[in-house]
Order: C-alpha cells, then sequence, then structure tokens
C-alpha cells in the first residue's frame, strides 16, 4: 500500500496504517538520527518522539510531499533541538555493536574488518563536524536525499545546503586522508 | 575552462548537474588529471559514507511506540486544536469587550464584578478549556437577575461553548465508530 493512503487510513484513527509507516520507516529514521547525534539511546527517544508527533500532525501533511521527506524534517528539527538544548561534548565513534549489515550479511572476515576499520574512521572524522554540517552530510551519502529535498527537509536555502556539503565534504576529505583512509 | 570547477564536479558526482553542465564537466575532465583525481576521490568518499551499515531497532520498538499513541485519531487532535485555538481568541476577545466596556464598568457593583470577572476568564480559560461554558452560564444567570439583554460578547461565550460542545461530542461519535479489533489485525488490513 502506498504512503499516502497509509497516511489517509491512519488520520482516520486507524493505528493498523499508522504501525505500517512505523515499520517501513523506523530504522531510517533511526539511522539518520543516530548518524547525526551519535548516540544510541537518544536517538532510539528521538525516533520514538518524531513518530508521536507526526502522529498528532497527521492532518497537517501536505501530499505534495513525500512522506519520507516529512518525517526527515520533523526527525531533523528534533534532533537540532536536542543539540540547542544539550550539546554533546563528545560523539560516539559509532563502532555499531549490534549493527546489521542489510547489503552483506556474510562478507569475508578480512574485508569485514577492514570495513568497520573504515566505516570507524568516516564516523570519527563525521563526529568531528559541527552539527549543520554533518547532518545535511548524513540526509546527502547516507540517506542519499537529493540537495532538493534535503533543504525541504532542513527549511534552508538550497545555496546553503550546496555550500554545506562542500565545506563538509572538504574536511572530512581532510581527515580521512590524514588517517590514510581515502588516498 | 580557465579554472578547475571545483564545485561542479562535486555536484556531478552527487548526480545534481543538468545535463549542460554535465557536459562541461565531461569535457573538462577529459584534459584535466587534476581534476580526475578529485573526481575519483569525491566518488570514494561518496561510497564510504554509503558503505557504513545499516543500524536497525527492535521488533519491540513498533509495540512501545503503538502504545504511546494518543488515543484519538489525529484528525480528531486537529479539530480540538484549531477549536481550542478559535475558542480562546473568541473568549480573550469577549475578555477585552467587557473589560473597555465603559457601561458595564460605570454600572453598580453587579457591573464591576461582571467587568471583573471578564478581565480574567480571558486567561484562566486558556488553563480550563471547560471555562466558556461555566462563563455563559455565570453570565447568563446574573443578566436574568439584572433584567437586562445579554450583551454581544456572551453570544461570543456561547458560542465557545457550543463549538466546545460539539467537538465533546462529535469525538465521542468518532471514537464509537472506530474500527474494532487489534492492532496486528489492523496492520494486517492495512498491507
Amino acid at each position: 500500500m502506498e504512503d499516502l493512503e497509509l497516511v489517509r487510513k491512519a488520520e482516520q484513527g486507524n493505528q493498523g496504517a499508522f504501525a505500517s509507516l512505523l515499520e517501513r520507516y523506523k530504522n531510517a529514521v533511526y539511522s539518520l538520527l543516530y548518524r547525526t547525534i551519535g548516540d544510541r539511546e537518544d536517538a532510539r527517544d528521538l525516533t520514538q518522539e518524531t513518530f508521536l508527533r507526526a502522529y498528532r500532525k497527521l492532518s497537517s501533511f501536505n501530499p505534495a510531499y513525500r512522506f519520507s521527506t516529512w518525517i526527515f524534517r520533523i526527525a531533523t528539527n528534533l534532533a537540532i533541538d536536542r543539540h540547542r538544548k544539550r550539546p554533546p561534548r563528545t560523539i560516539s565513534l559509532g563502532t555499531d555493536e549490534g549493527a546489521v549489515d542489510i547489503a552483506d550479511p556474510r562478507p569475508d572476515p578480512s574485508q569485514e574488518v577492514l570495513g568497520r576499520l573504515k566505516a570507524e574512521a568516516v564516523m570519527k572524522a563525521l563526529a568531528k563536524l559541527p552539527e549543520a554540517l554533518r547532518a545535511v552530510l548524513v540526509l546527502r551519502f547516507v540517506k542519499k536525499l537529493s540537495y532538493d529535498d534535503i533543504a525541504a527537509i532542513r527549511g534552508e536555502p538550497l545555496g546553503t545546503i550546496k555550500t554545506r556539503i562542500f565545506r563538509g565534504r572538504e574536511q572530512m576529505l581532510r581527515q580521512l586522508k590524514t588517517e590514510g583512509v581515502l588516498l | 575552462m580557465s579554472e578547475c570547477p571545483k564545485d561542479l564536479i562535486a555536484r556531478f558526482v552527487d548526480g545534481e548537474t543538468s545535463l549542460l553542465e554535465g557536459e562541461e564537466v565531461k569535457a573538462h575532465l577529459a584534459g584535466c588529471p587534476s581534476c580526475r583525481a578529485l573526481e575519483k576521490e569525491l566518488s570514494a568518499f561518496a561510497m564510504a559514507m554509503e558503505s557504513l551499515p545499516e543500524i536497525s531497532l527492535p521488533d519491540s520498538f513498533t509495540s512501545r511506540v503503538l502504545s504511546a499513541l494518543p488515543s484519538v485519531s489525529p484528525r480528531v487532535i486537529r479539530i480540538r486544536s484549531l477549536a481550542f485555538l478559535w475558542t480562546t481568541c473568541l473568549a480573550v476577545l469577549s475578555g477585552l469587550t467587557w473589560v473597555i466596556n465603559p457601561y458595564v464598568i460605570g454600572d453598580s457593583v453587579t457591573g464591576a464584578i461582571l467587568a471583573f470577572w471578564s478581565g480574567v476568564r480571558g486567561m484562566v480559560w486558556l488553563l480550563l478549556k471547560a471555562m466558556p461554558l461555566i462563563d455563559s452560564v455565570v453570565t447568563a444567570l446574573i443578566k436574568v437577575a439584572r433584567h437586562t439583554l445579554p450583551h454581544p460578547s456572551e453570544f461570543l461565550t456561547l458560542l465557545c461553548a457550543m463549538v466546545g460542545l460539539f467537538v465533546w461530542t462529535w469525538q465521542i461519535e468518532t471514537r464509537r465508530g472506530r474500527t474494532k479489533g487489534t492492532v496486528a489485525a489492523q496492520m494486517e488490513g492495512s498491507r
């Protein structure tokens, strides 16, 4: 069933339809929040708050946008609020305990170690960025969203998004090259 | 091209260039080894970011969120919040009309009591949703006691009470009309 149809049903009080939306997007929202704020517990709480807020505001959902864009926007705003109220002193390096590698469930052990080391280095470089740069890079490269979608989610001009992606990527590249992850 | 268009190359790698810009970048890359190296680097970066492992929530997360959902539908929540907003505006407006009405303020002790009551009720109403209903009853009783016609602001508060009553009864009807059954059964039906 299409997202829009599920939204319509959920808006009328069908919690089953909302549960389907929840199942469809919970991991995407969770990974977005975790990669942005770097704390597993906080990311889980904010994911729950994202869906509760989405349910309360479901009647104001504009069908001109995709549901994913809308839910990511709510999640991003919550992450920004959380960052303002409680700026993290350090961010988890993201060793991803319990992470599920969907693309390759049984990789070669040596490749797995190399991949994990690389992922750790990427997360470390990502964690060093200011929140605004980190958030747009996650939306672009982890969530694979277009510049336009990111601008809609962040509620910022397209030019600002382009600049942030450019600067954020430049800083990360410098860091990753220093550590020898990217040659 | 006189200068290397790094920004354009980055957008090209991201798939965010127009057809014309794409051709421009390709032409530049063909003749510029350092920009070809940059393109490789940017592609490697994108792959490194995309290869971050997926993380997932436990299955119990869904039931935890569902159990925390409000008991009323989002549509009812919206109508209630709109009704709340409008009745608040009306209540505050009606309170203001009493405060600035010299006829009421200038009239006897009853008038002064009315003015005081009207002045505070807008703010009090924000804390107590049922205030318009109580308010209408109280002011109507006072008016009956004074044998005068109701003030226009009383019509507004009466309207607030009616809207509130409508939303309340409508909400009861909606809740009665909701699909019965477990969440799991509803999920099955919505797939």
